[in-house]
């Protein structure tokens, strides 16, 4: 009796659902199939200019940020 | 619709879906799957919501007894249907390359496997409870109830399931709606809680006279 009392309700939902997953479906056609499923992209390594060469490249910084102190003994 | 019916249409639909299993479909069914699946815990949490608005008795006054009873069984269906759709149209994903024993079976599958095993446990235990509206009379109100409570482990499975797997956790609008679900669920789970205890009788200590005669306290 109830179910047949509630069944407005029921196509309400019904439809609600069916309208999220048409509408979900469809925005999810929209990106790129490689963006939403492929792993985290690697990092992009510069290249290297045509005019360089491998000591120019190194990192010549040498500025230690490691304190004595937290080295440890 | 009759019992014979719905076993026809169940059983016409896997026998579609293994068919046309090598048919290429591009990225439709890929999109398919994480909108139904997103549907489907938005329909097992509400599902789950008015379960735990009868038993506290919370929406009384406010909602109609039997209609949130009908919205608790139809969402609770739903879902399992919406779960259905997830896991079928992942059959026809060329991405994933999940097999059909991957699908059903939990921790099989080669990648993601603690995640998508959950999820396959999700599904089991959704299908489980949802079945169990129908043998109520036959198994008993006691036995009903215990297995009743596994509902509970299918919406937390759920959750850790779409949080774990989910390509859109990361969207706020996704998380965000994660959020809410599990702030709803837990707050009607305390009230149940609160509501269980504060309705069970107290238990009365039994005194002994000096006569060593048993005799209850009133209080």
């Amino acid at each position: 009796m109830a179910a047949m009392r509630y069944q407005n309700a029921r196509w309400f939902v019904a439809g609600l659902t069916v309208a999220a997953v048409v509408g979900g479906t469809a925005y999810f056609m929209d990106e790129p199939y490689a963006a939403a499923t492929a792993e985290p992209a690697a990092t992009v390594v510069a290249p290297v200019p045509a005019n360089s060469n491998a000591a120019s490249n190194r990192v010549t910084n040498t500025t230690s940020t490691t304190s004595k102190k937290s080295r440890g003994s | 619709m009759s019992r014979s019916t719905l076993i026809l249409t169940f059983a016409a639909t896997v026998f579609a879906t293994l068919a046309l299993s090598s048919v290429d479909f591009g990225h439709l069914p890929w999109a398919l799957s994480r909108a139904a699946g997103l549907a489907s815990f938005a329909a097992l949490t509400a599902s789950v919501a008015f379960g735990l608005l009868i038993s506290t008795k919370a929406s009384d006054g406010m909602l109609p007894r039997p209609f949130v009873f009908e919205m608790h069984q139809f969402l609770s269906v739903l879902s399992l249907t919406l779960i259905a759709l997830h896991i079928g149209s992942l059959v026809f994903d060329r991405y994933l390359g999940l097999s059909v024993v991957d699908l059903l079976v939990p921790f099989t599958s080669s990648e993601n496997t603690f995640a998508f095993g959950i999820g396959v446990i999700a599904a089991w235990l959704t299908g489980l409870t949802t079945a169990s509206f129908w043998v109520r009379s036959r198994i008993g109100v006691k036995r009903w109830r215990k297995l009743h409570y596994l509902t509970f482990a299918a919406w937390g499975t759920g959750l850790v399931h779409g949080l774990m797997a989910g390509t859109d956790t990361g969207a706020p609008v996704v998380y965000w709606s994660y959020v809410v679900s599990a702030a709803l669920v837990l707050a009607l789970t305390a009230l149940r809680i609160v509501d269980a205890t504060a309705r069970r009788p107290a238990v009365k200590k039994p005194a002994t006279t000096g006569a060593g005669r048993r005799v209850y306290s009133e209080s």
